[in-house]
C-alpha cells in the first residue's frame, strides 16, 4: 500500500466514523448523506488508483507475497503508517533526459471560449449557443487531432529553435552554459 | 533594531486587542444565561491570553535570540529534526485544553438553549412572543393578549417586555432568512422560512431599552430591520399591552 | 556551477504578436503560473478597491455616496473576488509555478488541461464581474448566496445569474486543476523523491487538492440547484413550495469549510519553507507536521455546521467538538514553526518578515476562532463585525501575508529578479500597521452589536469612532498595497538579478536556473531527504555532519542535533 493511497484512506476512515457518529447524535440526514457519499467517493478513487497503479508499477505486486498472516497483521500499520519504500534512490546527480515537451496549444483557449459562450447563453438566451457551437466543434476537432502523436519531423521542427539551449544527453549542462554565456556577452 | 522593536509593538497590539475583547463583556448582561455566557467568554479569554503570551513570547524570543550574527555559510546551527517527547507534549496540552473548553461550553449551551420553566424559584409559564421577520421589518405577536406590533423599514417596531419573567421567542420568517439579534441580551437566532425556532430567556433582570437588529443579509433594506425592546416591570407591561390592544382596535 | 542566468526574457523583445500568441497557447506550467499570478493579483487589487470603497462609506453614520443596492453589490463582489478569484486562484498560481519544481518534474501531468483550467478560471471570473455592467448591477446576495434570498423572486437582476455561471466555471476549473496536481504529485516525482521526502509545501498542496476534489463538487451542486431554482422553476430551496432553505446551507458549508482550509493550508506550506530556509534548519517535526496536515484535511469535512449554529437546527455539541478538535493540529503547526526557528540562525529578509507577520496575525485569527467554535459565544457574535475581524485575521493577516512571504521568496525563481527589499519594507510595515488598525477595532464593533453587511448605521449606535479608525486603517493598508504593486512592476525590470539560489534554499527548485529552462532541470542532485539542495551544499562545503540524510556506508544519521557544524560529536 503506497503512501498516496493511505492519505486518502485515512480521510475515508475518519469520514466514515464521523458520519456514523453524526447520524446517531444528530439524526440529520443531509450531513450524514454528504459524509457518506464522500467516503464512497474516496474509496472509489482509491480503488481506481490501485487498479491504475497495479497496471503500471510493481510496488503493489511486491506486497502480494504469499505470507498472508503477516500481511493481515500489518494491515493497520500499512494503511495508517508513514513508512514506505525508499523508491529508486540514486546516489549520483541525475541527468535529466530530455523529454518531449508538449507543444503549445490554442485549443484550451478556444474550447473555453465555447464553454463561456454556452454558459452566458444560459443567462441571455439561445443565440449565444449559435455562436458558441462552431467554436466548440472547432475546438473539439482541433484538440482531438492535435492529440494524435506528431511525426518525428514535426517534433524536430517545433523544437529546432530550442536545440541550442538544451543540454546534451549526458546532462552536464555544458551546452546550456555555453549558450547562456553567449547570450550574456 | 528599531524594526525589531516595532515588531514587538505590533505583537503587543495583538495581545491588547484580545484584552480589549475580554473587557468588552464588561457591562453585566441582564439575563442569567447571559451572565453564564459572559463567564464562559472570560474563561476562554484567560486561556487565550496565556496561550498567546506563550506562543508570541516563544516567537519573539527565537527571533531576537537566534537572529543571524554572521553570514558565514559554514557556520550552521544544530540541525535538530525532531524531539518526540516535546512533540507529544505540544500535541497533548492543546488537546486537553480544548476538551476542557468543550465540557464548559456544553454546560452553558444546555442552559442557553433550555426551554420550559426550568429556572428554580420561578414557576411562571414563559411569556410567548411570536417574532416574524419579513422584508424588511419585524412583527411581534403576543398570542395570550392577542396583540400584534408591526414594524416597518423606517418605523421600527417598539415593544415592551416584563422583567424577571421567562420569555420564549418563537421565531419565524415570511420570505427570506433573517436573524433575530439583540446584542445586549446576547440573543441571536435565525428566522428561517419553513422553520420554527424557539429561544427562551430566563428573565430580563434589568429594566432598560435594548436595541435589536436583523443579522443575516436579507436584501436591500437589511440595515433598516431594527427593533427596540423595552424591559419594564410586569404591571407596566400589562398596561402597555392593554393600551396596544385598544390602539390596535 | 557555471550556469549563468538570464533574467526574464523581458530584455529581448520578440514581436508583440508572437509573444501574445505564445502566451495564449502556452502549456508550460511556469507560464501558466505567471498568468495565474497576474490574474489573481488583478482580482486582489480590484476586490481590495471595492473594500476600500465600502470602508469609506462606513467611516461615518448614514449613507454617504453609495446606495444600499450598490453597497450590497460591493459586499458580494468583494467576497467573491477575494475568495474565489484571488485566494483560491493564487493557490493554483503557486501550485503551477512551484510544485513541479519541488518534485523534480518537467511539467504537470496534463499540460493542456492546465491551460484549459486557467482560461476557464479567467472567463468565469470575468463573467461573474461582468454583472457590474448590466442594468440591474452585480449580484447582491453575498458570496454565500443563501437561499431563498438568491431566488429570482428576491434577487431578480441578471447580474446574479452571471455571478452563478461565472463562479460555477471558476469552480469547475478548480476541481479539474486539483485532479491535475494530484496526478502530478502522485505520478511525476523524480527518482528518489518518495512521499516522505516531499517538501512540506507539496504535502500541504496534496491535502489541499484532496479537499478541492471532494468539496468543490458540493459548491457546483449548490450553484446548479440555485440556477435551476432561479430560471427553470425549481423549488429545491424554496420553503413556500416545499423546498428546504437549511439544506442549502448544509450543502454550501460542506464546501465552505473545506474551502477555508483550501485557502489556508498551501500558505502554511509556504511559510514552513520560508521559516526553515531562513532559520538554516530543517523543519522541526516533519512527520508530525505531515500528520497534522492530513488531520486538518480530514477534520475539515466534519465541521461545516459551525457556520450554522445560529440557525438553531444543527447539532451544537457535535460540531462544537469537531471544531475544537481541528484547532489542535493547527496549534501543533505553530510549535513546529517555533521549533524550526529555535536555536536557528534567523535571517530577517523580506520573506521571513512576512512569515513572522503571518505567525502573529494568524495566531490572533486562530484564537478568536476558538470563541466561535463554542455555540453559546457564537450566538451573540456570529454575523457581526467580530466574525468579519476574525476571518480577516485568518485570511488577510494569515493567508495573504503568507502569500506575500511566498511571493517574495519565489519571485526570483519565477522571474529571475529579486523584489526590492526597501520597497518591501514599506509594503510590510504599512500593511501590518494598516491591517491591525483596520481589523482590531472591528472585534469591539462586533461586541457592540454592529452586524455584518450593513451600509449605514445611526449616530446613536456609538460605533462611529471605531468605524472611523477602521476606515483610516484601511487607507494605510491600501497604501501598503500600492507599494506592493510598485515593487513588482519596478523589480520586473530593474530588480537585482537573482541567480539560481539567492536564499540558500533546500528544495529542488533552487537546483535549477532562475527562471528555470523550459523543461525545468538540466540535472538533479541526489534526493535522499526532504532537502536535497541543502545536502548537496553541505557536501560541497565539506560539512558532512550537517547532511540531512546519510547514504549506506557513510556515518549513521545519529543525532544530528548534537553535532557541531564540522560534524564532530559534541
Amino acid at each position: 500500500m503506497s503512501e498516496e493511497l493511505r492519505v486518502l484512506l485515512r480521510n475515508a476512515i475518519y469520514m466514515g466514523t464521523a458520519a456514523i457518529v453524526y447520524w446517531f447524535v444528530a439524526y440529520e440526514w443531509a450531513g450524514s448523506v454528504m459524509m457518506g457519499v464522500m467516503v464512497v467517493a474516496i474509496l472509489a478513487f482509491v480503488v481506481l488508483m490501485t487498479r491504475l497503479a497495479r497496471a503500471t508499477t510493481s510496488e503493489l505486486r511486491d506486497e502480494q507475497q504469499p505470507d498472508r498472516l503477516r500481511r493481515t497483521l500489518t494491515v493497520p500499520q500499512r494503511m495508517l503508517g508513514l513508512e514506505e519504500h525508499a523508491g529508486a534512490a540514486h546516489d549520483q546527480a541525475l541527468a535529466v533526459h530530455e523529454e518531449r515537451m508538449p507543444h503549445g496549444s490554442i485549443w484550451p483557449l478556444i474550447s473555453v471560449v465555447a464553454i463561456a459562450l454556452a454558459s452566458v447563453g444560459l443567462v441571455f438566451g439561445g443565440w449565444f449557443w449559435v455562436i458558441g457551437l462552431p467554436f466548440g466543434l472547432w475546438a473539439l476537432w482541433g484538440w482531438a487531432t492535435q492529440l494524435a502523436p506528431p511525426s518525428a519531423a514535426t517534433h524536430q521542427d517545433a523544437h529546432a529553435s530550442f536545440e541550442g539551449s538544451r543540454p546534451s544527453a549526458s546532462g552536464d549542462g555544458a551546452a546550456a552554459d555555453r549558450e547562456t554565456m553567449r547570450h550574456e556577452t | 533594531m528599531t524594526s525589531r522593536r516595532k515588531r514587538l509593538l505590533g505583537l503587543g497590539a495583538g495581545a491588547v486587542g484580545l484584552a480589549l475583547g475580554a473587557a468588552a463583556c464588561a457591562p453585566v448582561p441582564p439575563t442569567r444565561t447571559g451572565i453564564e455566557t459572559r463567564d464562559l467568554y472570560n474563561g476562554f479569554s484567560y486561556i487565550a491570553l496565556v496561550v498567546m503570551a506563550v506562543v508570541l513570547g516563544l516567537i519573539a524570543w527565537s527571533v531576537i535570540r537566534y537572529r543571524a550574527r554572521d553570514d558565514d555559510p559554514r557556520n550552521i546551527p544544530p540541525q535538530i529534526r525532531e524531539h518526540i517527547p516535546i512533540e507529544i507534549t505540544y500535541f497533548a496540552i492543546p488537546q486537553l485544553i480544548v476538551v476542557g473548553m468543550f465540557v464548559a461550553s456544553v454546560f452553558v449551551l444546555n442552559n442557553v438553549n433550555a426551554l420550559g420553566s426550568a429556572q428554580p424559584g420561578v414557576h411562571d409559564k414563559p411569556l410567548i412572543v411570536n417574532v416574524t421577520g419579513f422584508q424588511w421589518g419585524w412583527d411581534f405577536n403576543f398570542p395570550e393578549a392577542g396583540v400584534t406590533v408591526e414594524g416597518q423599514p423606517h418605523d421600527y417596531a417598539r415593544i415592551e417586555l416584563p422583567t424577571h419573567r421567562p420569555i420564549q421567542f418563537v421565531i419565524r420568517a415570511r420570505d427570506v432568512i433573517h436573524s433575530f439579534y439583540v446584542p445586549d441580551l446576547l440573543l441571536k437566532r435565525d428566522a428561517i422560512p419553513g422553520v420554527t425556532n424557539r429561544l427562551q430567556i430566563p428573565g430580563i433582570d434589568k429594566p432598560g431599552v435594548y436595541r435589536g437588529q436583523c443579522a443575516e443579509l436579507c436584501g436591500l433594506l437589511h440595515s433598516q430591520m431594527i427593533f427596540y425592546i423595552k424591559a419594564v416591570p410586569d404591571n407596566q407591561f400589562r398596561s402597555w399591552l392593554a393600551a396596544q390592544k385598544q390602539g390596535g382596535g | 556551477m557555471a550556469v549563468i542566468d538570464r533574467p526574464v526574457a523581458i530584455d529581448e523583445r520578440p514581436a508583440p504578436a508572437a509573444t501574445l500568441l505564445d502566451w495564449l497557447t502556452t502549456t508550460d506550467h511556469k507560464k501558466i503560473g505567471i498568468l495565474y499570478f497576474a490574474t489573481s493579483l488583478f482580482f486582489f487589487f480590484v476586490s481590495g478597491a471595492l473594500a476600500l470603497v465600502m470602508r469609506a462609506e462606513l467611516a461615518t453614520p448614514g449613507l454617504q455616496f453609495l446606495t444600499l443596492d450598490q453597497y450590497n453589490q460591493l459586499v458580494t463582489m468583494h467576497g467573491t473576488g477575494m475568495i474565489f478569484f484571488f485566494a483560491t486562484a493564487i493557490v493554483f498560481a503557486f501550485a503551477n509555478s512551484i510544485v513541479p519544481l519541488h518534485i523534480g518534474a518537467p511539467d504537470v501531468a496534463f499540460p493542456r488541461l492546465n491551460a484549459f483550467t486557467y482560461w476557464l478560471y479567467l472567463f468565469g471570473a470575468l463573467i461573474a464581474f461582468s454583472g457590474f455592467f448590466t442594468a440591474g448591477g452585480a449580484a447582491t446576495f453575498g458570496w454565500t448566496f443563501y437561499a431563498p434570498l438568491s431566488d429570482a423572486q428576491y434577487t431578480p437582476q441578471v447580474g446574479a445569474d452571471l455571478w452563478i455561471v461565472g463562479v460555477a466555471l471558476a469552480g469547475l476549473s478548480t476541481t479539474l486543476s486539483s485532479i491535475n496536481f494530484l496526478a502530478t504529485i502522485f505520478g511525476m516525482r523524480a527518482p528518489g523523491m518518495t512521499m516522505m521526502r516531499l517538501s512540506i509545501f507539496v504535502w500541504n498542496m496534496i491535502v489541499t487538492m484532496i479537499l478541492v476534489m471532494f468539496s468543490f463538487p458540493a459548491l457546483t451542486a449548490a450553484l446548479i440547484l440555485t440556477f435551476i431554482d432561479r430560471n427553470l422553476g425549481g423549488h429545491f430551496f424554496e420553503p413556500a413550495a416545499g423546498g428546504n432553505a437549511v439544506l442549502f446551507q448544509h450543502i454550501f458549508w460542506f464546501f465552505g469549510h473545506p474551502e477555508v482550509y483550501i485557502v489556508v493550508l498551501p500558505f502554511f506550506g509556504m511559510v514552513t519553507e520560508v521559516i526553515a530556509t531562513f532559520s538554516r534548519k530543517p523543519v522541526f517535526g516533519y512527520t508530525g507536521f505531515v500528520l497534522a496536515t492530513i488531520l486538518i484535511g480530514a477534520y475539515s469535512f466534519s465541521v461545516w455546521a459551525h457556520h450554522m449554529f445560529a440557525t438553531g437546527v444543527v447539532n451544537g455539541p457535535f460540531f462544537m467538538a469537531t471544531s475544537f478538535l481541528i484547532a489542535v493540529p493547527t496549534g501543533i503547526k505553530f510549535f513546529n514553526w517555533i521549533g524550526t526557528m529555535w536555536r536557528g540562525k534567523i535571517i530577517l529578509k523580506m520573506p521571513m518578515l512576512w512569515a513572522l507577520g503571518f505567525l502573529s496575525m494568524f495566531l490572533i485569527g486562530g484564537i478568536t476562532g476558538m470563541y466561535l467554535a463554542s455555540p453559546p459565544i457564537d450566538y451573540p457574535v456570529t454575523d457581526t463585525y467580530y466574525v468579519v475581524a476574525h476571518f480577516h485575521y485568518t485570511l488577510l493577516g494569515g493567508s495573504v501575508f503568507a502569500a506575500f512571504a511566498g511571493l517574495y521568496y519565489w519571485f526570483p525563481k519565477i522571474t529571475g529578479r529579486m523584489l526590492s527589499e526597501r520597497l518591501g519594507h514599506w509594503h510590510f510595515w504599512l500593511s501590518f500597521i494598516g491591517f491591525n488598525l483596520t481589523f482590531l477595532p472591528q472585534f469591539q464593533l462586533g461586541f457592540d452589536g454592529m452586524v455584518r453587511r450593513i451600509a449605514n448605521y445611526l449616530p446613536s449606535d456609538h460605533w462611529t469612532t471605531l468605524n472611523l479608525l477602521s476606515s483610516a486603517g484601511s487607507g494605510i493598508l491600501g497604501a501598503g498595497m500600492v507599494f506592493f504593486a510598485v515593487n513588482i512592476l519596478w523589480s520586473l525590470r530593474h530588480g537585482k538579478v537573482a541567480g539560481p539560489d539567492p536564499w540558500g534554499g533546500y528544495t529542488l527548485e533552487w537546483a535549477t536556473s532562475s527562471p528555470p529552462p523550459e523543461h525545468n532541470f538540466h540535472s538533479l542532485p541526489p534526493i535522499r531527504s526532504e532537502r536535497p539542495v541543502w545536502d548537496q551544499r553541505m557536501r560541497e562545503l565539506g560539512l558532512v555532519g550537517a547532511v540531512t540524510a546519510y547514504q549506506e556506508g557513510e556515518e549513521p544519521p545519529g543525532e544530528l542535533g548534537d553535532r557541531n557544524p564540522r560534524g564532530e560529536q559534541t
